[in-house]
């Protein structure tokens, strides 16, 4: 007869030495992949999509320092499904003629701007962002002037980028 | 420093104890390892609801997107499939050892007196993990499980004088669709509710010490 285990303490100890590594290989192998399942979204590139903003033709009919806000749809795909993300393109031709592609988020916690046109500013209804027609801060809390689209012209016709020419942060868009 | 670690968490939780109380367990010599699978089952349903929570990360019941969600985590998540894998696996080997440790009680005749609630308890825990499994394979959102669904509860419809109603219980609805994959999904995740009926049932039995922590 082989002596029970309570009389040979060595063979005792070996045992609960192998349930220790066993249940050490089996909690690993659950972690990993646990922890690439949570930490995904890390390892994930953001889709960048163009997308047709209007004809230059209609572009040139705007009037100088009057923002006009376009809306733009970027399809991109997100997760398990391709989603429509709806975002405004602020137009602002300067005096020179030549054209501002600014994003209406705020530069300080990204809620929408609308245009006073009584006070000739961008207004954040947040925490009192203000802006003047050319992007720059004139008041509150915002550390830089606004956000512009990465755009390009293609046989007449303007498209945009989900993307920011000077994005330092990698705000999300 | 290692003694002291220990001693620090012995002093608090009686962690040595604990794990003594684990690897101590008296069971009779002859086919020792036939009365390990009570454990190893209530492992399995740990592991399963551990893997289950993280799944719910991505998933999402409802018909299409069960689908596409589903095939996101396979191809898509970061060693989703073998988190998958696991699930999928750990249901169909609590399955298995399910089987086994019922057939192992029978014939051990673990259900005798003074043992028969447990062997009702086993029972009841039989029908969960049963249902379990199916709801789970109803959740993958490809045919079989869309078909799967329709056949079961339509099985259900063959109970005597219930059956009409009892169809349109676990549908949600004369028909299957969006409150029937809702169901499903929650059936699914009762594991919470369940491993409280689960640790009743192995509350007295003889591997209780595993989710008596």
């Amino acid at each position: 007869m082989a002596k029970s285990s309570e009389e040979s303490p060595s063979r005792r100890t070996f045992m609960l030495i192998v349930i220790g590594l066993i249940s050490t290989v089996i909690g690993v192998a659950l972690t990993v992949p646990i922890l690439g399942d949570v930490l995904n979204p890390l390892f994930k590139k953001r889709d960048i999509v163009w997308t047709k903003l209007g004809k230059v033709s209609d572009l040139e009919k705007l009037k100088p320092l009057a923002p006009k806000f376009t809306p733009v749809y970027f399809r991109v795909k997100e997760g398990w499904s391709v989603n429509t993300l709806p975002r405004q393109v602020v137009l602002v031709k300067d005096v020179s003629g030549n054209f501002n592609f600014f994003s209406n988020q705020c530069t300080h916690l990204g809620c929408p701007l609308h245009w006073d046109s009584s006070r000739q500013e961008f207004l954040c209804p947040c925490h009192g962002g203000m802006f003047n027609v050319l992007g720059k801060v004139t008041g509150g809390p915002p550390p830089r002037p606004l956000y512009r689209w990465v755009h390009k012209i293609e046989n007449g016709t303007v498209f945009v980028q989900n993307k920011y020419v000077y994005n330092p942060n990698e705000r999300g868009i | 420093m290692f003694k002291k670690i220990q001693n620090w968490f012995d002093e608090r939780i009686g962690l040595t104890k604990l794990i003594n109380e684990f690897n101590g367990e008296r069971i009779p010599s002859k086919g020792s390892w036939i009365y390990t699978f009570g454990s190893l089952l209530a492992f399995l349903f740990i592991v399963q609801v551990v893997t289950g929570i993280f799944l719910l990360f991505y998933y999402v019941p409802y018909f299409p997107l069960a689908r596409n969600s589903t095939y996101f985590i396979k191809h898509h998540v970061l060693l989703g499939n073998v988190l998958l894998g696991i699930h999928l696996w750990g249901a169909f080997t609590m399955i298995f050892f399910l089987l086994v440790h019922m057939a192992r009680v029978y014939f051990s005749g673990a259900y005798k007196k003074p043992r028969e609630l447990q062997w009702v308890a086993g029972m009841v825990l039989f029908s969960i993990v049963i249902i379990l499994g199916l709801t789970g394979y109803m959740l993958i959102g490809n045919e079989n499980s869309w078909w799967t669904i329709n056949v079961l509860t339509n099985v259900a419809a063959h109970v005597p004088l219930v059956g009409g109603f009892l169809r349109i219980i676990v549908r949600g609805g004369t028909e299957t669709a969006t409150l029937t994959m809702q169901r499903m999904a929650f059936a699914d995740c009762r594991h919470y509710v369940y491993s409280y009926t689960y640790i009743f049932g192995k509350e007295n039995g003889r591997a209780g010490y595993c989710l008596r922590i």
